[in-house]
């Protein structure tokens, strides 16, 4: 069987950001794929020890620009865990809800861009207009649209008041309304279903033995949300259950962020309606008190985000800053639901999982032989590993 | 990194921490009033019972050596120029009005020191929109009349932190938690001259953390003439058989430091004679009642039970007389003979020291 | 079976406002707290360098001008974090509202 190669990206139009996949096709249907990642590698990590922890957290949020909160979330947990020090509860609060609102607009605006792949343009503008009402509230308290710049460590910077209050709980309980109706429309729609349903299959087993992480996990029946199994801010005080589809399928994937995007109204609300009052930040000191390591785990909107830093006592800058990306965790899933779809689903697919290649481009491998350094992709670093 | 160095050059030598410590805390000058670490933006001071600490890298913004009371670069001219009150006056510093007045609230009176004028004042401008917090020295939880710098948002915050300890109590360290920590937008200070200054500081000096002194809408004084050290005070106690913890209040009256076990004076000795007890920062200290605040309050000048007020600016006049107006303070006119022993008495301090 | 949603749908939205504004002539109204270009207050700053020190783009630099140091913003770098205005001891780094900053060249770029 002999089978073509077909080459997209790493410039490609239907890749929205630089990336190359090699998938070698058999007539219509993709028989095997190969990603190579690293176009946008930008040397964040050896930047972040570099930089002071204050500098730190506005370098991260640049990670990736649409789960900005995140980012910036999990590095002040991280290196508040490794400094000692506690933030204070309305602070959690706070960080919970502009995370949630975060991660109202990533998945509003990947709802939209897979709606636009799979030609259903009219959703695509509802969705990007509802998004733009979040985007407005994000502004509201934070006072920039995407780049929040609110998270800090020991706290966040800026405080909610009651005008803000009825301000996001009016928009919610609109939003909510729409949202329920969408949720109808991928429920029954022809187009919907016969583009996403039973497209870009990953089985549970596989989901796991892939290390699937996020939605692209949840929408193979896997129970994995870290808001759940290790609650960090306030998620240890609200109510949140694990939104799980088993279908597996795009649609599945799709759905799960649907559902959330509903859980997350639901827990701003609750958020707002228990927000205790106190302060919203503590006074942290330049230098670690400490040689100490912080860990942070969070749930960011594409899956679970990890950060992790080495501190050294009385220096203001990291001594090591590491960051695994939920997309990165993706890939080997992403690659293995693309074997043996259709050319055309594969925008689909892909969009499917959130993909988000700037905060995916990071692994570097230096060969200790040669001290030739270079960017190496998953399925090489697998195939090595074999050997 | 370029762009850091660059800037780095053309600095003239810039007055760091360690200065502050150089010429303030290593002279024994330090009052201890928590200015400096309100004032670091970087957070990299702290205080202790010792006075202030390095807890992190000094960016040399000299924002914490031109805000503190005592050093050696605070103008007093400009001190002086900011308050725009019709008497000057070298000794009681210059002042609009002096009067006596008390609290009508029966909740203050059993709590207050004296006319319960300080607290019924924050009360006021709490419940009137005028502050969103006031700083305030505090009771702690855990050693027996020892001040804890607290941010009052509730009256009941307030009337917790009535009655004056005489230890001194590094009060402005809540400015932080107040500006950077609650995010509020205007407070009123409480504190003794020394921490009167460095509020007035902050608000004039051009070098200091103006930021802070933007939002301080009220600086209210009380007199003081000495303050103990808590470990001192306690010590002082314990030699003429008081158990600190069980003493209800402490009063310094006709120049007797008197104690109080519930309704009963149980010691009352002459202030001279607590001299090795006092702070050594106080030796230096030649103000009595508080130039550079909008209101001053002590008890010297009045009879019992009532407060001295003197108001010497157009911000503390609007504080004090919207209080009267609104039925929250009763004032009288200050006895002749008041302003005369108030006046003796500073002048003793002044020259003393 | 779905048209009657479909109706009102297509009802609701003929009678609605457009959902745009005509952008240059109508503007979108700014939060309070938005974070647009600086404003620098020249009277206030004492030129200690510490938003100098402190911006995690290294999109200021400390000038001399006649005597006096004061932080230039270069806008083209600034990542309008202000973290500077948090830093400032003098309050001497305000957020201005105003967004529209393409510029033609790039000394324009620069607030002094
Ligand atoms: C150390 C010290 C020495 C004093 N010496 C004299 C004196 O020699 N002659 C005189 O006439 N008056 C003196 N006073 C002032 C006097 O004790 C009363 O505080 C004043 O008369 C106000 O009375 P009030 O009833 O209005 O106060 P209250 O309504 O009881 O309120 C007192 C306020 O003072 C604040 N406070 C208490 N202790 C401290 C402290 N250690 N540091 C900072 N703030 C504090 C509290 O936060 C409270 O808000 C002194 C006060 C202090 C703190």
């Amino acid at each position: 069987m002999s089978s073509i190669d077909l080459i997209v990206g790493p410039i490609h139009p239907a890749l929205h950001e630089p990336e190359r996949f090699v998938f070698k096709i058999d007539g219509e249907i993709v028989v095997d794929v190969e990603p190579r990642l690293g176009y946008v590698h930008r040397g964040i990590e050896k930047a972040l020890s570099e930089r002071t922890y204050i500098k730190d957290i506005y370098l991260v949020e640049r990670v990736c620009g649409i789960c900005n909160v995140a980012h910036t979330l999990t590095a002040a947990q991280a290196i508040e865990q490794a400094f000692g020090v506690e933030v204070p509860r309305r602070s959690k609060y706070l960080r919970t809800i502009v995370h949630e609102l975060n991660r109202l607009h990533s998945h509003l605006l990947i709802l939209g861009v897979v709606c636009e792949l799979i030609g259903f343009d009219t959703l695509f503008m509802l969705f990007w207009r509802d998004r733009e009402v979040i985007m407005d509230l994000i502004e509201m308290i934070t006072g920039n649209r995407v780049m929040s710049a609110y998270n800090i460590i020991g706290g966040v910077r800026r405080n909610i008041g009651d005008f803000e209050v009825t301000q996001i709980k009016g928009v919610l309980s609109s939003l909510a309304k729409r949202v329920k109706q969408y949720k109808k429309v991928f429920m029954d729609d022809p187009t919907i279903r016969a583009r996403c349903a039973g497209v870009g299959y990953l089985s549970r087993a596989k989901a796991l033995a892939l290390g699937a992480v996020g939605p692209t996990a949840r929408g193979s029946g896997l129970e994995l949300d870290v808001r759940v199994d290790e609650p960090y801010a306030a998620y240890d005080e609200v109510k949140y259950c694990a939104v799980i589809y088993n279908d597996g399928d795009v649609w599945a994937r799709l759905m799960v962020r649907l559902d959330e995007l509903l859980a997350s109204m639901e827990v701003i609300n609750e958020c707002l309606d228990k927000m205790p009052s106190g302060p919203i930040r503590v006074p942290v000191p330049e230098a670690a008190p400490q040689s100490a390591e912080g860990v942070s785990v969070i749930e960011a909107p594409r899956g679970e985000l990890i950060h992790h830093v080495y501190t050294k006592r009385d220096d203001d800058k990291p001594f090591r800053y590491r960051i695994r990306t939920p997309t990165y965790a993706n890939i080997p899933a992403v690659c293995e639901m693309l074997k043996g779809c259709y050319i055309a689903d594969i925008p689909a697919i892909l969009a499917s999982i959130d993909p988000c290649f700037s905060c995916t481009d990071r692994a570097a491998l230096i060969d200790t032989n040669s001290g030739e350094k270079r960017i190496i992709d998953i399925l090489s670093l697998a195939r090595r590993s074999k050997k | 990194m370029e762009a850091l160095r660059k800037a780095e050059e053309n600095f003239v030598v810039l007055k760091a921490f360690n200065d502050l410590v150089l010429d303030v805390v290593s002279k024994d000058l330090c009052t201890k009033c928590g200015m400096c670490v309100s004032s670091c933006q970087v957070h990299a001071i702290s205080m202790t019972d010792e006075g202030p600490k390095s807890v992190g890298p000094c960016r040399q913004c000299e924002a914490c050596y031109y805000g503190c009371p005592r050093s050696p670069a605070t103008s007093e001219e400009l001190l002086k120029a900011s308050l725009s009150s019709e008497k000057k006056d070298d000794i009681l510093g210059s002042y609009n009005k002096i009067v006596s007045a008390r609290t009508v609230l029966s909740e203050v009176k059993s709590v207050a020191q004296d006319g319960g004028v300080v607290t019924t004042l924050l009360i006021y401008a709490l419940e009137e929109g005028l502050i969103d917090g006031g700083i305030v020295a505090s009771k702690s939880t855990i050693e027996a009349w020892k001040p804890v710098p607290k941010v009052a948002l509730s009256i009941n915050d307030v009337l917790e932190a009535a009655g004056t300890k005489y230890s001194n109590c590094p009060s402005l360290v809540a400015l932080k938690d107040a500006l950077y920590g609650y995010d509020l937008s205007k407070v009123c200070v409480v504190g003794v001259p020394c921490q009167v200054t460095a509020a007035r500081n902050v608000k004039v000096q051009p070098k200091a953390a103006r930021k802070i002194g933007d939002k301080i809408a009220f600086i209210i004084g009380l007199f003081c003439m000495e303050s103990f050290p808590h470990v001192k005070l306690a010590q002082f106690l314990t030699s003429n058989g008081i158990d600190i913890a069980k003493v209800s209040k402490f009063d310094i009256k006709e120049g007797k430091f008197r104690v109080y076990m519930g309704d009963a004076e149980v010691l009352s000795v002459p202030i001279r004679n607590l001299k090795d007890y006092a702070n050594r920062f106080c030796e230096t200290c030649r103000d009595l009642t508080s130039w550079y605040a909008d209101v001053s309050v002590g008890a010297i000048g009045s009879g019992r039970d009532w407060s001295t007020v003197i108001v010497r600016s157009d911000e503390g006049a609007k504080l004090f007389d919207g209080a009267v107006q609104n039925g929250y303070l009763e004032v009288k006119d200050i006895e002749s003979d008041g302003i005369e022993s108030l006046r003796k008495i500073a002048k003793r301090k002044a020259s003393k020291n | 079976m779905r048209l009657p949603s479909l109706i009102r749908e297509v009802w609701a939205n003929l009678l609605k406002k457009p959902a745009t504004v005509k952008y240059p002539f109508e503007k979108l109204p700014l939060s309070k707290t938005y974070r647009g270009k600086h404003e620098l207050m020249r009277d206030r700053c004492v030129g200690c360098g510490l938003c100098a020190k402190i911006c995690p783009a290294f999109a200021i630099t400390m000038r001399s001008v006649y005597g006096k140091v004061s932080p230039e913003v270069d806008l083209a770098k600034c990542i309008f974090c202000y973290q500077c205005e948090d830093v400032c001891p003098r309050g001497a780094i305000k957020r201005g509202k105003e967004y529209e900053l393409a510029s033609w060249s790039r000394n324009e770029m620069i607030v002094r």
